[in-house]
C-alpha cells in the first residue's frame, strides 16, 4: 500500500529582491537579457509554470547569482 | 494571427466553405425552380415527378416486369436497368412527402456536419488547436456523424419502402429499413472513431500546451 504523497510547497522567484539587491528596474533588465517584459513579470509574480534553463542562464549571467538565489522553497 | 497559425485549419476550412455554399446553392436553386414552376425541390414543385429504386434488387434482363411478377400500380411508371425504378408522373401529396423524406434526411446531416466543422475550425483559429473547446467541438462532431449517418439511412429507407409500397402492386422486395445499415455503417463508425480519438489526444494536449504557455 502506497502511502498518500504529501502536497509539497511552491517554488518562488525571489527576482523583485535580486533587482532592489542591484538597484535594477525590470526594464533594464528586460532590455539586458532580451526577454519580455511580460514573461520578466510572469516569472516575478509567480505565475510560471517553468523556467528555460537558457532563461535561468541570461538572468544569472546578468545579475550575477547562482540559479540558488533567485529560486527559493518554500515549503507548507 | 500569423500566417502560419491561418494555415493550421487548412483545408478543412476551405474544403467545408465551399461545400457550404454548394448546399446552399443547391437548395436556394430547388427552391426557386420549385416556386416559379421550372424545377422542383424534394418531391414537390408543379414539374416534380416522383421516383423510387428497388432496393437490394438486381434483375439480370431489361425483359418486361410481367416476368417478373412486379406490376405497377394505377397511374405508375415502371422499368428496369439492372435494378427497378417505379414512378408516378402525377403524385400525391404522401408520394411527394415520402420522396421527400428519401433526399432530405441525407442533406440536413451533410448541413449538420458543414456547420459543426465551420464552429470547429473556427475555435481553432480564434482559441488555437489544444482547447477544451476544440476537443468538445470534436467528439461532438463524431457523434453527429455516427448518428446522423444511421438515423438518415433508416428513415430515408424506410420512406423509400412507403413509396414504393404506393407505385407497386405487390411489395416484393421493398425491404426492412435497417437491412442497408451494414453497408453504410463502416465509414462513419471509422469516422466517429478518429474524431473521438483526436479528441482525446487534444484534451491531453491542452494540458501540455498550458504548461508551454506558461514558460518562460
Amino acid at each position: 500500500m502506497t502511502a498518500a504523497l504529501a502536497q509539497p510547497g511552491e517554488i518562488a522567484v525571489r527576482l523583485d529582491d535580486l533587482l532592489t539587491e542591484r538597484g535594477m528596474t525590470l526594464t533594464e533588465l528586460s532590455d539586458r537579457v532580451g526577454i519580455t517584459i511580460v514573461n520578466l513579470s510572469i516569472l516575478k509574480n509567480g505565475r510560471a509554470r517553468a523556467i528555460r534553463f537558457s532563461t535561468l542562464a541570461r538572468l544569472c549571467a546578468e545579475l550575477q547569482c547562482q540559479p540558488g538565489d533567485l529560486l527559493r522553497y518554500t515549503g507548507r | 494571427m500569423t500566417t502560419t497559425d491561418r494555415k493550421l485549419t487548412e483545408p478543412l476550412g476551405t474544403v467545408a466553405g465551399f461545400f457550404g455554399v454548394l448546399l446552399l446553392l443547391i437548395t436556394a436553386l430547388g427552391v426557386v425552380g420549385a416556386l416559379i414552376g421550372f424545377g422542383s425541390f424534394g418531391g414537390f414543385g408543379r414539374q416534380a415527378i416522383v421516383c423510387a429504386t428497388q432496393p437490394n434488387t438486381g434483375y439480370g434482363g431489361s425483359d418486361w416486369t410481367a416476368h417478373l411478377g412486379v406490376a405497377a400500380q394505377h397511374g405508375a411508371n415502371l422499368w428496369i436497368d439492372g435494378t427497378l425504378h417505379a414512378c408516378a408522373p402525377h403524385p400525391s401529396v404522401y408520394q411527394r412527402l415520402m420522396y421527400t423524406f428519401t433526399g432530405a434526411p441525407t442533406a440536413l446531416v451533410w448541413a449538420a456536419i458543414l456547420f459543426l466543422v465551420w464552429r470547429l475550425v473556427r475555435a481553432a483559429d480564434r482559441q488555437g488547436p489544444f482547447t477544451q473547446l476544440v476537443a468538445t467541438r470534436m467528439r461532438l462532431l463524431g457523434w453527429v456523424v455516427l448518428l446522423g449517418a444511421l438515423a438518415a439511412t433508416v428513415v430515408q429507407s424506410a420512406a423509400n419502402a412507403a413509396l414504393l409500397n404506393t407505385l407497386l402492386k405487390d411489395q416484393t422486395g421493398v425491404g426492412d429499413a435497417f437491412s442497408t445499415l451494414p453497408r453504410i455503417l463502416p465509414v462513419p463508425l471509422l469516422v466517429w472513431a478518429a474524431l473521438l480519438t483526436f479528441a482525446r489526444i487534444i484534451r491531453l494536449g491542452t494540458a501540455m500546451d498550458e504548461d508551454i504557455q506558461g514558460t518562460v
